[in-house]
């Protein structure tokens, strides 16, 4: 059972810091404000890594790097990277930072698998589908201001945190649900700054945080790989509701998440069938 | 910045983050002396013991062992020990059980196939021998000092030779980065390790 130090540090702390954060940088311009934002993103999901695992460690001579290991030094290189394309240019943000990530993400995250063979099938079987689920997240992450769409993906974290839960990633659970707190709060901030947006910077380091999550659990757990796939779909089904910008805040909300959780439900299922029975 | 140099150096970023991941090699050879022991798994066993809610104590084993000793009796401290564990192989008589156990909660062992033990010194030690190296399990390497009793040496009737070995020390899980359940299940884990090696 989780304790109360472990939901102050994992889902308050991380709340905390993106909602006061989200809310403050109102007046300042898009790039400098999402930079900030993704800031923030980055030091919560950091802070609730933290409260699982503990201070980052760094890879040695005594010491090879699990990949959930890998997940802060991910982070905090995500968000320098994304905060460098956003200042170069549209082509550089869309289409060269997700290659890089992707390739940081796996790279770091199959570091043990690399011998005696790359598994290149395996690699490529997820990156592909992880690239055009970023692709398009990223894409309606750039469309949708306001708190509807870090309110969608809260749904969507948060069923991946308990599906990794039920299938013996206990750790990726926990760390997943300070992302899910982390959107949350930036949701609740859209409803006081509208013009609150994840495009970019932020969008970048919860996509890096949830590739990296995404890859522990279902390549070194048991989370069944359709389970990920029904996921990511959550995350990018906001963009099949057709509802025009002159829509209510929040009833475009409501359908926001109502489109983020269909998908995550089914993936909570797939999960729940996946579950190893208990033993004790 | 022209897109064919933003796709230029996208690749050179892409491929030089990805390509360190071959930097730190999972699987390190370590050369084996002509004379060495080869470990018999036949005739050895691995097996562990830990406390259950500070009540009674659970059990288990590795099914897949292997290695070499390099053993001399009249010269023990140019002794060496190599053992390689196979994390997959544990065994407590209980499947669920032993799928937790190979899972990310504990032995992780998809991305750590293996638990290793290289012996960096030896020393004579009343009629032990203190053996001190390198135990790797998850990843974390620590040196520690175990006493080692020679359970016999004696020739195996075909023109080789048999040596046997045991030992039992106490390592503390988390320093192995072992940390789930620490509430029901001990920290202390300790290790009786009986090897019959052949040559």
């Amino acid at each position: 059972m989780p304790t109360i130090a472990d939901l102050l540090l994992g889902i308050l702390a991380p709340a905390l810091v993106c909602g006061i954060v989200g809310v403050a940088v109102w007046s300042k311009p898009s790039k400098v404000a999402s930079a900030l934002t993704g800031l923030a993103v980055a030091a919560g999901i950091g802070i609730a890594y933290v409260a699982v695992s503990g201070a980052p460690v760094l890879p040695g001579a005594n010491r090879r790097l699990a990949a959930i290991e890998w997940l802060p030094w991910i982070v905090a290189i995500s968000w320098i990277l994304a905060t460098i394309a956003d200042a170069r240019s549209p082509l550089a943000r869309r289409y060269a930072l997700p290659l890089v990530l992707v390739s940081l993400v796996l790279g770091r995250s199959f570091a043990n698998r690399m011998q005696p063979a790359i598994p290149w099938g395996e690699l490529l079987t997820i990156g592909g589908p992880m690239l055009v689920a970023w692709w398009a997240a990223a894409r309606l992450a750039e469309r949708d201001d306001g708190p509807s769409l870090p309110a969608a993906w809260t749904v969507s974290v948060s069923a991946f945190s308990i599906a990794a839960l039920l299938t013996h990633s206990a750790k990726v659970a926990q760390i997943a649900g300070g992302v899910a707190a982390c959107l949350g709060a930036l949701a609740v901030a859209g409803f006081a700054r509208p013009s609150l947006s994840l495009a970019s910077v932020p969008a970048a380091v919860v996509l890096a945080a949830l590739a990296s999550l995404t890859i522990n659990a279902t390549v070194f757990s048991d989370l069944p790989q359709s389970a990920a796939l029904l996921v990511a779909l959550s995350l990018v089904a906001p963009s099949f509701a057709k509802i025009g910008s002159e829509t209510r805040t929040l009833p475009r909300v409501i359908v926001h998440m109502t489109f983020a959780l269909v998908p995550a439900l089914v993936a909570l299922y797939f999960a729940y069938r996946a579950a190893p029975e208990s033993y004790r | 910045m022209s897109p064919i140099r933003i796709f230029l150096a996208t690749g050179a970023i892409a491929g030089v983050i990805f390509a360190s991941s071959f930097a730190s090699p999972a699987v390190v050879v370590r050369p084996v002396a002509a004379d060495a022991y080869k470990i018999d798994a036949v005739h050895s066993s691995v097996v562990f013991k830990a406390k259950h809610q500070n009540v009674s104590w659970g059990f288990g084993r590795f099914n897949d062992i292997s290695g070499t000793i390099t053993y001399d009796e009249a010269k023990p401290e140019s002794s060496k020990v190599d053992l390689t564990i196979k994390t997959e192989s544990v065994d407590t008589a209980n499947g669920k059980r032993d799928g937790h156990l190979k899972s990310p909660d504990f032995f992780d062992a998809k991305q750590f196939p293996t638990a290793t033990f290289v012996s960096k010194s030896v020393k004579s030690k009343d009629k032990k021998l203190a053996v001190t190296g390198d135990l790797t399990i998850r990843g974390v390497t620590k040196s520690i000092t175990i006493d080692v009793e020679v359970t016999g040496v004696a020739k195996d009737g075909q023109g080789g030779e048999l040596a046997g070995f045991y030992t039992e020390f106490t390592i503390q899980r988390t320093d192995f980065g072992v940390n789930y359940g620490q509430g029901g299940i001990g920290t202390d884990v300790t290790l009786m390790i009986g090897i019959e090696a052949a040559k």
